[in-house]
């Protein structure tokens, strides 16, 4: 299995947490194996174990996020200098990659907290970390991520501690700089319905490995895998009804140390049959470019 | 399967009033960097009535948080009343402070951040009850087991790290411990936030059952109305420190008035939509 994310597209990593999909876990590095060509020239390589996680966010991070590869993570509290102004930082950024003087760096600086949609971003920019909300600390560091115009941009749950509105300001911000700067994009979530927005490829991760690969169309038209389907139906709608329970997965992914000898979504599928707790069943295509891990639709007819 | 959520206990009023509650940051500001004050809550009154819920929502910065660590008692408000039942708790300080603890529980966003990440399980979850002198150790477990059992954990866990539990379930652990003390009014700040869709669901679930068997009231503050629309009795829509707009959840999300509220509908309505072919923007 391998595969690229070309010039301008954006890749849709789904799955739920301790499904092994963000950027620090086994998954990527099976999605991204070292050497991995992106775009053909640009080439991003990560040699870590998947339970350096710890590693991955401070050095590695440090080298990968540059002029080139630049990675937002969920937490920005991680990625922020608490008792430096987060104009200070962005402008840091921008001087570790660019040979320009501090005032145009603290001028891109500023620029960068408006393309976030901060309110007075030159004020802002004087703040520090905890003087600014949850939200506005992360769109502090989406505007460091975005401020040297990076080629490949990995954001691993970007938007998941934003309010809504800003949401989906982030979302169209990232279109757009995707379209003006063929910015390529591994977009993680958990939220089907937000990477509905963004991505035009989704591949959807389950106790560490991919389970369904498709373009945004066959995954949102014609999910093959059962747990595709579950985190369909889990995407909340908008409605004022008491007494009705929600709509869940029932039970949780399973510790990548002690899977399931079968199909690691054996003990939550409510299609499973005698032979999926045997082995692993292969990708197997169903479409021109869908592929998905699980004989019993693949064989039983889609839904 | 349907859920009860109506309240066996008649107790009559409110549990919760908040009166024209106030409280500001200082923050520097302008070319000399001189300090102003910062209205992060301003005229902020509502009441939450014995085992219902209260949805606080509004945009980041909108103060909503700064309204959960008043109530909570984590900050003290610069002026305006907060009545807990019939304490009024707003000034309150020192012992008085101490023994309103075990009413009013809050729950965080990340539990990580508010857990000891070398601590247990069980050290935990009792940690409320160890501050309040509550106790012997092995009182303390059995509390525990029987906490663990209300949030769906296994008691057998109780002496892992806490660390080892995934992010759901620390949320149940944080839930578990804010339990502990029995209090009466749970508030929950963005407590789904950053959980899975699934996961959310799976404690939005939790919570309704709990408040249905101990006749909780919670006061749950969001940035997405999605989730909260389908817990909140009530519905209040802050924005820029006051709530701009409140009343019964089903009329709020029906009816619309102000522009704020129309924007969170509109905003959660087109982000929880699944777009399969049309590009975004
Ligand atoms: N300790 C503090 N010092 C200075 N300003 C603060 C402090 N805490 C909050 N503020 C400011 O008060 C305002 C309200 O912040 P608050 O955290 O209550 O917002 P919120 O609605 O919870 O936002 P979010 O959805 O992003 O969590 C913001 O402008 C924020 O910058
Ligand atoms: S292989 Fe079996 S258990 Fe796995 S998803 Fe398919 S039906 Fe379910
Ligand atoms: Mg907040």
């Amino acid at each position: 299995m391998s595969f690229s994310i070309p010039r301008g597209g954006v890749l849709g990593l789904v799955g739920e947490s301790g499904s092994g999909k963000s950027v620090t876990s086994l998954a990527i590095m099976r999605l991204l194996p070292p050497g991995a060509t992106v775009d053909g020239d640009i080439r991003f390589e990560v040699n870590g174990k998947a339970t350096d996680l710890a590693a991955l966010n401070t050095e590695q991070m440090r080298a990968l996020r540059g002029s080139r590869i630049s990675m937002i993570f969920q937490e920005p509290m991680t990625a922020l200098n608490p008792v430096m102004r987060v104009g200070d930082q962005i402008a840091e950024a921008v001087r570790a990659h660019n040979d320009v003087s501090k005032k145009e760096a603290r001028n891109r600086a500023v620029e960068a907290l408006t393309e976030v949609a901060i309110n007075d971003p030159a004020q802002r920019a004087l703040d520090y970390p905890h003087q600014l909300s949850g939200g506005m600390r992360q769109r502090v560091m989406i505007a460091m991520a975005i401020v040297n115009r990076p080629e490949l941009l990995i954001a691993d749950e970007p938007t998941t501690a934003l309010d809504v509105t800003v949401q989906q300001q982030i979302l169209d911000l990232l279109t757009q700089l995707r379209k003006k700067f063929g910015l390529a994009m591994l977009f993680i979530s958990h939220d089907l319905a937000v990477v509905s927005h963004v991505a035009d490829q989704v591949g959807v991760m389950y106790a560490g490995t991919l389970v369904e690969l498709g373009s945004r169309e066959e995954i949102f038209h014609a999910p093959a895998h059962p747990y595709t389907r579950g985190l369909l139906e889990a995407v909340p709608t908008l409605k004022s009804d008491r007494a009705q329970r929600l709509r869940t997965i029932d039970g949780s992914v399973p510790p990548l140390t002690a899977l399931p000898p079968g199909c690691p979504f054996d003990p939550r599928c409510n299609l499973r049959v005698e032979t999926c707790s045997r082995d692993l069943p292969p990708l197997e295509r169903v479409g021109p470019s869908h592929w998905a891990r699980c004989p019993v639709v693949n064989n039983g007819g889609r839904v | 399967m349907p859920i009860d959520t109506g309240s066996p206990e008649k107790i009559h009023g409110p549990l919760l009033r908040v009166r024209a509650l106030e409280k500001k940051y200082w923050a520097r500001r302008g070319a000399f960097r001189r300090r102003v004050p910062l209205l992060a809550a301003s005229k902020v009154s509502f009441e939450i009535p014995h085992g219902k819920t209260l949805a606080i929502v509004g945009s980041s910065g909108s103060g909503k948080s700064t309204v959960a660590r008043c109530v909570a008692r984590i900050e003290k408000p610069d002026s305006g009343e907060i009545w807990i039942k019939d304490r009024q708790v707003a000034q309150a300080s020192g012992k008085e402070l101490m023994s309103l603890r075990p009413d009013v529980q809050l729950v965080f966003q990340d539990p990580s951040t508010s857990m000891n990440a070398r601590f247990s399980a069980v050290q935990t979850i009792e940690e409320p009850l160890l501050l309040q002198h509550r106790g012997s150790s092995e009182e303390r477990r059995t509390r525990v087991a029987e906490l663990m059992k209300e949030v769906a954990l296994q008691p057998e866990w109780m002496d892992r790290g806490v660390s080892e539990f995934s992010g759901g379930q620390k949320q149940r652990i944080a839930i578990a411990r804010a339990l502990a003390l029995k209090p009466k009014l749970l508030i929950l700040d963005e407590a789904f936030t950053g959980l899975d869709l699934s996961t959310q669901a799976q404690i939005g679930n939790l919570l309704l059952e709990l408040q249905a068997a101990h006749t909780l009231t919670y006061l749950l503050i969001a940035h997405d109305l999605t989730l909260v629309s389908r817990m909140a009795d009530f519905i209040a829509v802050m924005s820029n420190g006051e709530i701009v707009e409140q009343g019964i959840a089903q009329e709020v999300l029906a009816s619309p008035v102000h522009a704020q509220t129309r924007a969170l509908i509109s905003a959660a309505q087109g982000l929880r939509s699944i777009s399969a072919t049309q590009p975004s923007s």
